[in-house]
Parts: C-alpha cells; structure tokens; sequence
C-alpha cells in the first residue's frame, strides 16, 4: 500500500463564508473524515471547484452546484491525493482491478493495458515533484463525474497520448514495409476547388448545431458506429441514424442554395457539387496498403477501407 | 441513409479546433456520464464537434461499453447462454401446455357434473375414497387411502368453490365414494344397476345430497341416480371399496352394501356394551376388514373385522378430522 507524504491541499481559493453551509450539509455525507480529510480541507477543497467551475455562482447556486457533485468519491481522491493511508486503502479495494479492466478494455491489449494501468497507477501515486512534494494526479479530480468515470477518462487521454506520440516514430522500415515507397506522390490539386464552393460549405456548416456538427464528424471522420456515438451522447443508435440522414440532405439542400446565392445557377451548383475533382484522384499507396495498414487505437477498421475511402474509390470508377 | 458530399467532409476536418485548449477530465468524464447541463455541455460538445482527439478519449471512456462488458458478459456465459434459454423455453412451453390441458379438462368434467358441482377423478388404483356431510353443512371431500389427511388439505381451490355453488343452491352435495373399476366376475347380480356397473367405461361416482340422500353416476357425473338406503336417516358420510360402499347418518346409523349400492345391510356398531347413538359424520374403510367411524359427540369408533366388533374412543378434533 503506497504511502504518500502528507501533502496540504492547495489553499489558494479562500473559503467563502457562503459556502459555510454547504460544507456542514456535505461534509458528514462525503465520510472524509473516515479518509482522513479534515473539515477544513474540505472546505477549501469546495472553495476551489466553485472557483473553478462556478466562479460567478450566487450561494443557491454554488449550493446547488456543490451538491450534484460526486462527493464522497471526491473526498476518497482528494484524501488519496493528500496520503492519507485509510483512503489509499478503500481506494485500492474500489479500483485497481478496475484500473486494469479498464486498460484491457481500451488498449484491447493485456499487455498494453497492464502498461497502461501501471502508468496510471504511477501518476496517481504522484511520481512527480512539486516543490518537493510528490504530486497526485488524483487531486485533480473534482467529482464533476464519477471518479470511475475520470479514470477511464485519464487513461484513455493517455492511450490517445502515447498512440500519437508512437504514430509521430514509425520508422523509415516501417513506412517501407507499407509501401510508402510506392505512394502516389502528393500532387497539386488537378483544378483547384471552386472557391464559391468552399464558402457555400463553410456557410452550412457554420450555421449546424454543435451537436449536429460532432455528430458528423465523429461519423463520418471518425468513422464511428451508430452504437459509439448513440453511446457518448446517451440516446438510441436509431436516433442517430435519423440525425445524419437529415443532416445529409439539409447540408446539401443548404450548400445548394448558398451557392445560388453566390450566383450559380440551380444547374451549375448542382454541377459543383456533384462533381468534385479531388474525387477522381486515386492514391496507389492506399491500394498497396490495404493489408499492413497500422493498427489504430481502437479496434477501428483499417484506414485502407473506410467507408469515406471506399465511396472514392466507387465514385471515382464510376466517372 | 444518405451520403454527404465530400467537400462537406473535407472542410470538417479543416475545421478542427487547432491550439485550442481540452476539456479537463473532469468535464469529458461528466460529459460522457451524461451529466453535464447547460453551458459547460455545450462548451464541451463544441469542442468535441472540432477536436478529433477528445472524440477518440469520449469514445474510448464511454462508460456503457465498460460497464455493460463487466456486467453481463459473465452473466450471459453462465446463466443465459443460449443452450439454457433454448432448453429452459422448451420446458416452459411443456409446463404451461400440461396446465392448460389439464385445466381445460376438470372445467369440462365440472360442466358435465350435476349441478355443476365438480366431483374430482381419483386414481383407479385408490383403494378407498370418502365422501363426508357434516351436519348442518353439505361439502365435499376427498380422502386418499393411505394416511387420509384432512379434508380441508385434501381439497383443491376449484373443488372449495363448487362447495360454495353447492351449499348456495341447496342441491346435491358432490362426492365420489367408489373409483374402482370392478374385476371380479363372482359378483354376477343380475339387475340393470350392476348391468351398467359392468358395462360401465367409468366406476361409478357417489354423491351426498343436502338432505342426506345418496345418489350414483355411472356416465361421469352427467346424469345422477337416486339410491334409496333408509327412509328414516339422513346420511352424512360414505365410503367405498370395490363393490362395497358403507354409509353413515344421523343416530348412529351405519349401512353397507356389497354389490354397489344395490343391498344394503343396516351395522349396528357396539363397544364395550354400548352401542353407536351419535350421527355419523365420517366413515372410512380401507378395505372390507378395516374401517374407522367418527361421531358428533367426539367419538372414534374402528374394527378390524369387518364391523363384528368395534373399539371406541374419545378423539380430539384434529384427530376427528383426520377420518372425514
């Protein structure tokens, strides 16, 4: 059982006397004493969220606020994080197996995720000094979600990390191996995109709904299921699917008219539209790594064959 | 569902939220928890809408995938498999057909019987069943052979219900007193009754009637037939074996037959120089030796011999119970 030194909790927000009687309400129901937080820590523990999140909250609503947040799993972390022995020791009995569950489950991978898990677990730890004091990533939670929740979080952030960092190496053999050696050399667009174009396009983007906008773009550049995006945006898949096939005809009815608004024809404008250039442009790398394309994040399909590539590549033999 | 131009595609992906500052864990966490509100979710989801990095950290954090994989992979590999559920809607299909069936077939014995008052099939192979009367309340009540349980545990909640119909309508009380097919051709009674006996599918069923009369079916209850045994007494049990049926009524009255129900012989049960005065309430004979009678005052009287000689004793009602 790791055994941190006692680290005093960052005091830089004063504690509000407003805020007085919203830590006599949470303190008893967030059992920081059991962790071994005292009241005051805990106090300016609240102080320092409401400045973060709530800065220009009135008391009802710095209340309000305060008590929507996970507060027993905050003062378990905050506990952690200040090395309190009895709150590491609830904290490895709730959670490392979930750490490791959790690796496997991003990294698909037992030994990455064991990797994974152990990174984590050294950074929660706080392997990192700070004025002389081992810092926790732990007393950067602050109960907006649930601390399980969070870590998933932590830990997919640092897969995302390290899958970026090792993508930015691959090595001059590697690229080889995949043919990079045989990729159609980047070329200057054949003609370049009409300008009116563009601006029609930005136009009807501008104007989406930012659900609607990532709805599209975790879609159809992501290329995430139905099911992933229903997921993070807790409604059913079938909504989804609803939403894209009417954002697809409303983007392009939208483009439609912005273009004759830019004095195209309802002709010309369906021309431009229908009759990208870059569509015609088929890359020989892409075809030659089908079979070795690299492995993403995620148990994603290969790039190679990806729903957007695959519409080229059919629209493309068809002109 | 339908395509979107590839140069919306492209100018997406120009639109990427480039130098901008992420989303704390905090708030990705709460947003994929769904419980982000208002400002900071549409700060979020603006964000998101830009940023293909915090896309990839939602999707892989979101919790449903996770918890759904620990919770119910197990569970769907122990108890739900599909081998399991295949068997388990098999022998759920078997158990709600065989109810049905055999409910379907004691409501269509229940329609056929007189009055409609149900008189419950016994195993042909039972060697004594009882039909009992209490005073001042006509019922009906089935005993098995061997131990005889109370009557109240004996009945099912179809039968507590024709009793209702039956005591309501003051008709006749239903009861089965004789089940067993007959075998032995040595009983050659020649009259029409032991006739349809012989010819008989079915063994007669036994009823008791509110005044004390006892009646017989030989077509499954569908029609009843008065069986005169004494004009003075009111019966209140029977019991039959075989061909041999014993009833029992007010004063101590004790009658058996031995051709079902077409002779009767008057008993006249005597212990320790007393004879039975007190109504018969319940009457029980495993076989033509043994029999138990029990009384309104309280009395159990039983023989081992046929009704040649009797022993008696006082009984508690539990006890009494135990002979209805």
């Amino acid at each position: 059982m790791p055994v941190v030194p006692k680290k005093s909790v960052k005091t830089t927000p004063a504690v509000k006397p407003e805020l007085e009687r919203t830590v006599a309400e949470l303190y008893p129901k967030s059992r920081a004493d059991s962790f071994g937080l005292c009241r005051e820590d805990f106090a300016l523990i609240l102080a320092e969220i409401v400045d973060k999140y709530a800065p220009d909250a009135g008391i009802a609503e710095a209340h309000t606020f305060c008590c929507a947040l996970k507060i027993e799993e905050l003062a378990l972390a905050r506990a952690c994080a200040a090395g309190h022995n009895q709150a590491w020791e609830a904290f490895l009995v709730r959670y490392r197996e979930k750490l490791f569950e959790i690796a496997n489950y991003i990294t698909k991978e037992g030994s990455a995720g064991r990797d994974l898990a152990d990174s984590i677990y050294a950074d929660l730890y706080g392997t990192s000094l700070r004025d002389g004091q081992r810092v926790s990533k732990l007393a950067s939670y602050m109960g907006r979600g649930s601390l399980e929740g969070w870590l998933r979080t932590v830990m997919a952030q640092e897969h995302v990390n390290r899958f970026r960092r090792t993508r930015r190496l691959v090595s001059l053999d590697e690229e080889s191996e995949e043919g990079a050696q045989f990729a159609t050399p980047e070329q200057e667009e054949v003609a370049a995109a009409d300008p009116r174009l563009e601006a029609a396009t930005d136009e009807a983007i501008g104007a989406l709904e930012a659900e609607d906008r990532f709805v599209l773009a975790a879609y159809f550049l992501d290329e995430r299921t139905l099911a992933e995006i229903a997921r993070t945006l807790g409604v059913h898949e079938s909504t989804i699917s609803r939403k894209l096939d009417k954002l697809a005809k409303s983007l392009r009815k939208q483009v439609l008219a912005n273009l004759r608004g830019r004095g195209m024809s309802r002709r010309q404008a369906e021309e431009a539209l229908e009759v990208d250039v870059r569509d015609l442009r088929v890359s020989l790398r892409e075809r030659l790594v089908q079979e070795n394309a690299p492995a993403t994040f995620s148990d994603r399909r290969p790039k190679s064959t990806t729903k957007l590539e695959a519409r080229v590549r059919d629209e493309a033999g068809s002109v | 569902m339908a395509g979107v131009p590839k140069i919306v595609i492209e100018r997406l992906a120009n639109g990427a939220a480039a130098g901008q500052g992420h989303p704390d864990a905090n708030l990705l966490s709460a947003f994929t928890e769904q419980t982000l509100a208002g400002k900071d979710r549409l700060q979020v989801i603006s964000h998101l809408a830009r940023c293909s990095e915090c896309r990839d950290v939602v999707a892989l954090a979101a919790p449903e995938a996770v918890a759904m994989d620990r919770v119910f992979r197990p569970v769907v590999a122990s108890r739900f498999s599909w081998p399991v559920l295949r068997w388990g809607a098999a022998i759920a299909c078997i158990v709600v057909v065989g109810a049905a069936v055999t409910l379907h077939q004691r409501e269509k014995v229940t329609d056929q019987t007189h009055s409609g008052v149900e008189v419950p099939a016994a195993q042909l192979s039972s060697n004594n069943t009882q039909v009992v009367s209490p005073a001042g309340e006509a019922a009906s009540k089935e005993v098995s052979a061997e131990p005889a349980p109370p009557i109240s545990q004996a009945q099912t909640p179809l039968q507590k219900m024709n009793n209702r119909v039956a005591r309501g309508n003051g008709d006749v009380i239903p009861g089965r007193a004789k089940d067993d097919v007959p075998t032995s051709a040595a009983n050659t009674a020649g009259d029409v009754s032991m006739a349809a006996l012989l010819n008989s599918p079915r063994a007669p069923r036994w009823a008791l009637t509110a005044d004390g009369s006892l009646q017989r079916s030989f077509d499954m209850g569908r029609t009843w037939e008065p069986v005169a045994v004494s004009l003075e007494t009111s019966l209140r049990a029977v019991s039959a074996s075989g061909f041999d049926i014993w009833v029992g009524g007010t004063n101590g009255a004790l009658y058996h037959s031995a051709d079902a129900g077409d002779h009767w012989m008057k008993m006249q049960p005597v212990a320790q120089g007393e004879p039975l005065t007190s109504d018969v309430v319940g009457v029980e004979f495993r076989d033509i030796e043994e029999g138990r009678l029990s009384t309104s005052s309280g009395q159990l009287w039983s023989t081992q011999d046929g009704g040649s000689t009797w022993q008696v004793k006082e009984v508690t009602p539990s006890a009494r119970a135990s002979v209805r």
